[in-house]
């Protein structure tokens, strides 16, 4: 385990059974030969997986000890994580299959909270697949008070969507989907295919939870003018020009953290702090946070805060009056 | 390439040999004529400990070796891997290996301290085998994949460490579990004093947790910068060696416990200790690190005795049991046996 060793990437496809991951999983194995790719499996496949290390776990939810009311990550990757990764013949990719009823949120806290994995291993994206068939009915599905919608949280953690079997659906009911999902998710990209074939680069090597590359987030969200009010899970994007306070941005984050933190998926910022001529960077699964100071801000471009929140029953004009109230001046 | 630091216990290289990839389990015979060591490799050997001859070589675990051991008596020995198989194996006899399948990876084994029977821990069940491969006791549907195993120190019972705490079992009285120490938390590392008095588990939650193995009352170590997988009991049930990141934390158990007590830190690791054992004598305690440095520690002193450079990520210790072998496992595959001239000798 050399420490100067680059960490590797970990891709979680996440999506129902039936939605076209392991054809996905297969092409990515197929299209990436040569490169020594492990895949662990939650749950057997529709087809067979060729060509790589399949390792096969059965999900397993901790709670952590660490004050985070929130905080669960997935005992059973820790300790497959642990293992590929003592084997001399180190991988270049780690795929990780979840089902279509888990939760990817103690998936990606995993790669928070592990001081092992964090120093080994990247997540690189939560990547869901939908299928264009049967993926609103899965939406829509009412559930039992407490129980949580797993399409919904899948889509909503989602990095990249890719929309799958649009050659069984209309151009109409693609672009419904889609407004449908970006309505959910205003953060993440989407991405059309036919039998799982889509653009590669799309999928791997995404960086998405890496913090330089925050800055690549596309500004889109901010253009969405349609918000769907009869959804509890949604996106809420906010952007202020000018500079804020540095502490009082903190509080206001601890303080939205503790109180929301249950209900925020996932969360990306850059921030212009005053006095800072880096740009302040952040992003977040849950409670768990992960920011700092960036590159500077190029002197031609206007200091803009913009902010992207993913949650359940988020308060959009709160959200925003909270964090206009910690601007300068 | 190996250099000694410091020379006031003489460490000397004796033999090294190579098992092609991270090696898993190391532990030396109870005669100490022998050692039985597994890698990832899928290969697992009985050398000699004089010169590291191999008296057997043995693929046991095509996908890896990830536990093993010798039987009290050393007439049986036992690897479990990544095959979710356990194999038995005689010492005096090749063509009466038996195996038995399990219900997943075979990642926890350990042999009663009196009885010629076997436990293993493999997903969510734990079994105990006899010497001739024949189940004894079974348990299923224990909270999660069972991570470690420890028996009292008289045989009666078999502790299980997994999340939510220690599950305690009777081979004699197969059914549940006799007997829980529930805390909630993932437990990584189990092992019970020798004095039979305390049970102690290392956490992911970054802590220890401490029971009185017969009231179950409980205590806790916590603040440590990573999850604990490495701990040990010196033989008098005194101490307690906690691997750190950078650094051993000593717990000392005398009178009342360590409860509100500071620990003796020993420093001068680094990238996480990886390797711990106290020599059955009690005078040393060996420590490894995943930076390859090898050190060795008098009673409760915080400067090390004898330190040596093994040039590779270290993944475990084991003493003979006359105290003047280390067995070394590293990272990279090799095992290299360390003599050890040491004073109180």
């Amino acid at each position: 385990m050399d420490p100067e060793a680059p960490r590797v990437p970990v891709t979680v496809l996440t999506g129902f059974l039936g939605s076209g991951k392991t054809t996905l999983l297969n092409r990515i194995l197929t299209e990436q030969h040569g490169k020594r790719i492990a895949v662990i499996e939650n749950e057997f496949g529709e087809i067979g997986i060729d060509d790589a290390l399949v390792v096969d776990a059965e999900e397993e939810i901790f709670e952590m000890n660490n004050g985070c009311i929130c905080c669960t990550v997935r005992g059973d990757l820790i300790r497959i994580l642990g293992n590929l990764m003592k084997r001399r013949d180190r991988f270049d990719h780690i795929l990780i299959e979840t089902t279509g009823l888990a939760d990817p949120a103690p998936v990606a806290q995993t790669f928070f909270v592990d001081e092992e994995i964090r120093r080994q291993l990247r997540l690189d994206a939560i990547v869901t697949m939908v299928d264009a068939k049967h993926i609103l009915d899965h939406l829509d599905e009412v559930k039992p008070d407490g129980v949580e919608n797993e399409s919904v949280e899948q889509v909503a953690f989602a990095d990249r969507l890719i929309v799958n079997k649009i050659d069984l659906v209309g151009e109409e009911e693609i672009e419904r989907l889609e407004k449908r999902l970006r309505g959910i998710n205003a953060m993440a990209e989407i991405h059309r295919a036919e039998f799982g074939v889509v653009d590669l680069a799309a999928v791997l090597d995404v960086g998405a939870f890496d913090l330089a590359r925050v800055l690549e987030t596309d500004p889109r969200f901010l253009e969405e003018t349609e918000h769907q009010h009869d959804q509890s899970v949604t996106s809420v994007g906010i952007e202020i020009a000018g500079e804020v306070d540095g502490g009082l941005m903190n509080q206001w984050l601890s303080k939205l953290l503790a109180e929301k933190g249950v209900d925020i998926f996932r969360m990306k910022g850059i921030v212009a702090v005053a006095g800072e001529d880096r740009r302040f960077v952040f992003q977040g699964v849950h409670m768990l946070f992960d920011g700092g100071p960036d590159t500077p801000w190029p002197s031609a471009q206007p200091r803009v805060s913009r902010l992207v929140f993913i949650g359940r029953n988020l308060d959009r004009d709160e959200l925003t009056r909270s964090f206009t109230a910690c601007a300068v001046g | 390439m190996t250099r000694n630091v410091r020379l006031a216990d003489r460490l000397e290289l004796r033999w090294s040999r190579s098992l092609d990839d991270y090696v898993t389990t190391m532990t030396v015979s109870p005669d100490g004529s022998m050692v039985l060591v597994g890698a990832l490799s899928g290969r697992g050997e009985v050398l000699d400990l004089v010169d590291g001859r191999a008296v057997r070589s043995l693929e046991p675990h095509p996908m890896g070796v990830l536990a093993a051991g010798w039987a009290h008596d050393g007439c049986r020995f036992a690897t479990a891997g990544q095959d979710a198989r356990v194999r038995i194996f005689r010492p005096d006899r090749s063509d009466r290996t038996v195996t038995v399948d399990l219900a997943g990876w075979g990642a926890a084994l350990a042999w009663s301290p009196v009885d010629r029977l076997v436990a293993v821990g493999a997903g969510r069940t734990v079994v105990v085998i006899d010497g001739d491969g024949e189940e004894v006791a079974s348990w299923g549907e224990l909270p999660s994949t069972v991570t470690a195993l420890a028996w009292s120190p008289d045989g009666v019972s078999l502790g299980a460490a997994c999340y939510g705490g220690v599950q305690w079992f009777c081979p004699a009285e197969p059914g549940r579990p006799v007997k829980a120490m529930p805390w909630k938390g993932s437990l990584l590392t189990l092992a019970v004093a020798p004095n039979g008095r305390w049970v102690a588990a290392g956490c992911q939650d970054e802590s220890v947790h401490i029971w009185r193995l017969w009231t179950g009352d409980d205590l806790q170590m916590a603040g440590y910068a990573t999850k604990v997988e490495h701990i040990a009991w010196d033989p008098s049930s005194r101490y307690l060696a906690v691997g750190g990141v950078d650094d051993v934390t000593v717990w000392d158990f005398a009178g009342r416990g360590p409860q509100g007590s500071s620990p003796l830190f020993l420093d001068g690791h680094g990238g996480g200790v990886t390797a711990l054992a106290y020599r059955p004598d009690g005078s040393r305690l060996a420590s490894g690190d995943a930076g390859g440095l090898l050190s060795l520690w008098g009673p409760p002193s915080s400067s090390p005795t004898g330190s040596v450079e093994m040039g590779e990520p270290l993944s475990g210790v084991s003493w003979s049991p006359d105290g003047a072998t280390l067995v070394v496992g590293s990272a990279h595959g090799t095992v290299t046996a360390v003599s050890v001239d040491g004073p109180e000798r």
